[in-house]
């Protein structure tokens, strides 16, 4: 994205043309998705999507273990695939982990990610009142619907949101990394300061190497293996894996016992017919909620579950006390922002959440950058993930009504075999980026740093973002001062930057609005 | 026991502010360039941005009467610094022992230390899961994992690659 020349789009008309037009919009979405199911339809992929499915509820089903941190620790696995199977891989690990995630909050209210934080509120008391079968059967169907509504939405609406980013220039680009990381900032942690601080040191670590606009070797110190600069990869590892572990070590790794045998899995006609509404819509918000850079899972399963309370008068059993419509609004809303997740991180090369930032560095160490140059050359890639996903989320339905009696047991898995063998895979998987001990003492620094960071409340998902956003951002903004010989009034004369940077400001000063308008 | 540490918000500010100043010490040296912005241009903006976010931080806490205080237990550092020293030692000794047997004597170690009793256990899991690793990573992934530099034992494990060390031990 930020190799785009300073112009116009050229011909070969629009990605929505390009797209769908050459046999109408059915004909050639009908024609895209046929090739995206041949390529996710071949043994080793569909493969991939199984092990990723699996791994993904395995470890979505022990407390504490989160989809960012699974995927930042087995990426490395996808190094020597082609990306086509790296991201069913990955996008399994991802879909299966947010799912599972439910599980221990129906059983033992811990939810084991923290998008299944809202999920607890109410499938535990359905739990307590031995409904636990009916409440993980009521996820499960939830969870599917919500990630297949929004894989429809996205295959729909991506490549014309694509086509609005190819107008973009460096101005454009530039507010647009610019909001990008105000918006983390302002959702990702109690302090909007402590937040773009984060950010800001994500941004600046990205600086160290070679300048992008005229070569120049930076901040290495005469270290010349610091001339290609940090690989984020390595830091993303050593911030959700490392800083992690240390995080649990310091906690005290316990294990946990709970015997629940479990009845009645799959839901009734009945009780389809009671949640049905409520996950249809909470399918759409949801993926609205994940297409917000920064506002991943968590925020669209407490957004979802409040509007499902909201659209539901005098509900029996009462919100929090056992409905099944809290459980299919908080995990339809929290698996529909997975897909939501990947519209500013295919469209725009601006992840969505923390788990879509490392799908980005696993495409670019493969020689991809996601952005709406994506739709023009990648387009196999690119139907292939909106295919794969759909799989992940039919394979998650099947895996979660029929297997759900071993997963329920996975819950006791004891972490003290499970952290030893999760912190050999950081250091083996930053040594394997580049193949030298370079980035696993970044990776380690990155955990230490993530690990002090956050104990001091900064949160760590901003970080992340600056590394990704910051170059995106320094050429744009260099290379749009250039040109204007300095002036900041080309910011001035697009309307377009100009109401990004609006909208940043929104949104760096909302959260500070709206605790003064409530106190 | 633990240790207070009190206004740790505005000691954060303060080495933030310290590493602002380092940004434009370092960055002085930079050369200006064929265009407007040169090399030091952007880190110098985030390293502005970075101090008026600091400033803002501090000021917050003063005007707050935030302390931002933290109790240190020292059981607990303890509890971080072992895992995190395993780790250190683990990269450290990587080069001069291979791959295999660092992550052998890690995992070992760190499972003792994560409260895996059973000597036999924890020995057979760590060789296993390290021999799983090695072949995944070396053999699957083609990722140059050191191997022992004295005498590379690991040649002679089954299906093993004769692959160089490149990146590693030059």
């Amino acid at each position: 994205m930020d190799e785009r020349p300073d112009v116009g789009h050229g011909s070969g008309g629009s990605i929505a043309e390009q797209y769908y037009g050459y046999h109408g919009m059915t004909g050639g979405l009908i024609s895209g998705l046929i090739g995206g199911v041949g390529l996710v339809f071949q043994p080793f992929a569909l493969l991939l999507i199984v092990i990723g499915v699996t791994i993904g509820i395995v470890m979505g089903s022990i407390p504490g273990m989160t989809a960012t941190m699974t995927v930042a620790v087995l990426v490395s696995f996808t190094f020597g695939m082609t990306p086509t199977e790296g991201m069913m891989l990955l996008l399994g690990i991802y879909g299966g982990a947010l799912y599972a995630g439910s599980i221990p909050a129906i059983l033992i209210r811990t939810p084991g990610t923290p998008s299944a934080a809202a999920t607890l509120f109410d499938g535990f008391p359905m739990s307590e009142d031995g409904e636990a079968g009916k409440a993980i059967g009521i996820a499960t169907v939830a969870s599917f619907i919500g990630g297949a509504v929004s894989v429809v939405i996205i295959t729909l609406l991506s490549p014309s949101i694509a086509d609005v980013a190819l107008v973009f220039r460096s101005p454009e680009y530039f507010a647009l990394a610019f909001f990008g990381l105000t918006i983390i900032a302002s959702v990702s942690g109690d302090s909007v300061v402590k937040g773009m601080i984060s950010g800001l040191l994500g941004m600046l670590i990205a600086t160290v190497g070679i300048d992008p606009n005229v070569g120049f070797v930076r901040f290495t110190f005469g270290y010349d293996f610091l001339s290609a600069g940090v690989q984020f990869i390595a830091v993303m590892i050593g911030l959700f894996g490392l800083a992690e572990g240390l995080n649990r070590y310091q906690e005290g790794i316990s294990m946990l016992s709970i015997r629940q045998e479990l009845e009645n899995i799959t839901p009734s006609l009945a009780e389809w017919r009671e949640i049905r509404g409520v996950t249809l819509g909470s399918s759409v918000i949801g993926t609205i909620i994940g297409a917000i850079p920064g506002a991943g899972g968590d925020i669209a399963s407490f957004v979802t579950y409040n509007e499902a309370k909201r659209w539901t008068s005098n509900a029996v059993p009462a919100f929090g006390e056992g409905n099944p419509r809290g459980v299919a609004a908080a995990e339809s809303g929290n698996n529909a922002s997975t897909g939501g997740a990947l519209v500013p991180t295919l469209t725009l090369g601006i992840p969505g959440d923390s788990v879509t930032a490392i799908l980005i560095g696993a495409l670019m160490v493969h020689g991809i950058r996601p952005g709406p140059g994506l739709f023009e050359t990648e387009v196999d890639l690119v139907f292939s993930i909106f295919v794969g996903f759909f799989v992940v989320y039919l394979l998650i339905l099947m895996f979660g009504l029929l297997g759900a009696h071993i997963w329920v047991r996975i819950i006791n898995f004891p972490p003290k075999y499970l952290w030893p063998v999760i912190l050999v895979l950081c250091v083996v998987g930053s040594f394997a980026l580049r193949g030298g001990l370079f980035d696993v003492w970044a990776m380690v620094l990155a955990g230490a740093l993530g690990f002090l960071l956050r104990a001091d409340g900064y949160p760590l998902a901003p970080m992340v973002l600056g590394l990704i956003l910051g170059p995106i951002a320094e050429s744009n903004l260099r290379r749009s001062l250039d040109i204007s010989g300095g002036s900041m009034e080309i910011f001035l004369a697009s309307p377009l930057a100009m109401a990004i940077l609006l909208l940043s400001v929104v949104s760096l000063t909302f959260p500070w609005i709206a605790a003064r308008t409530r106190s | 026991m633990g240790v207070p540490v009190n206004h740790s918000d505005k000691i954060a500010a303060g080495l933030l502010l310290a590493l602002v100043g380092a940004i434009f010490i370092v960055t002085d040296d930079f050369p200006l360039g064929p265009n407007v912005t040169g090399p030091a241009f952007y880190p110098r903006v985030i390293g502005g941005l970075i101090a008026i976010f600091a400033v803002i931080q501090v000021v917050k806490s003063v005007v707050k009467e935030d302390t931002s205080s933290h109790i240190v237990d020292q059981e607990a550092a303890k509890r971080v610094a072992i895992p995190l020293g395993l780790i250190i030692a683990y990269v450290v000794s990587m080069p001069y022992v291979g791959f295999l047997i660092a992550t052998i004597g890690f995992l070992f170690a760190t499972m003792r230390y994560s409260g895996v009793n059973k000597v036999v256990q924890s020995l057979g899991l760590s060789v296993g899961v390290a021999l799983v690793l090695f072949y995944v990573f070396r053999q699957f992934l083609r990722v140059p994992l050191p191997l022992n530099p004295f005498f590379a034992f690991e040649r002679l494990l089954p299906f093993v690659s004769t692959m160089s060390v490149s990146g590693l031990l030059g």
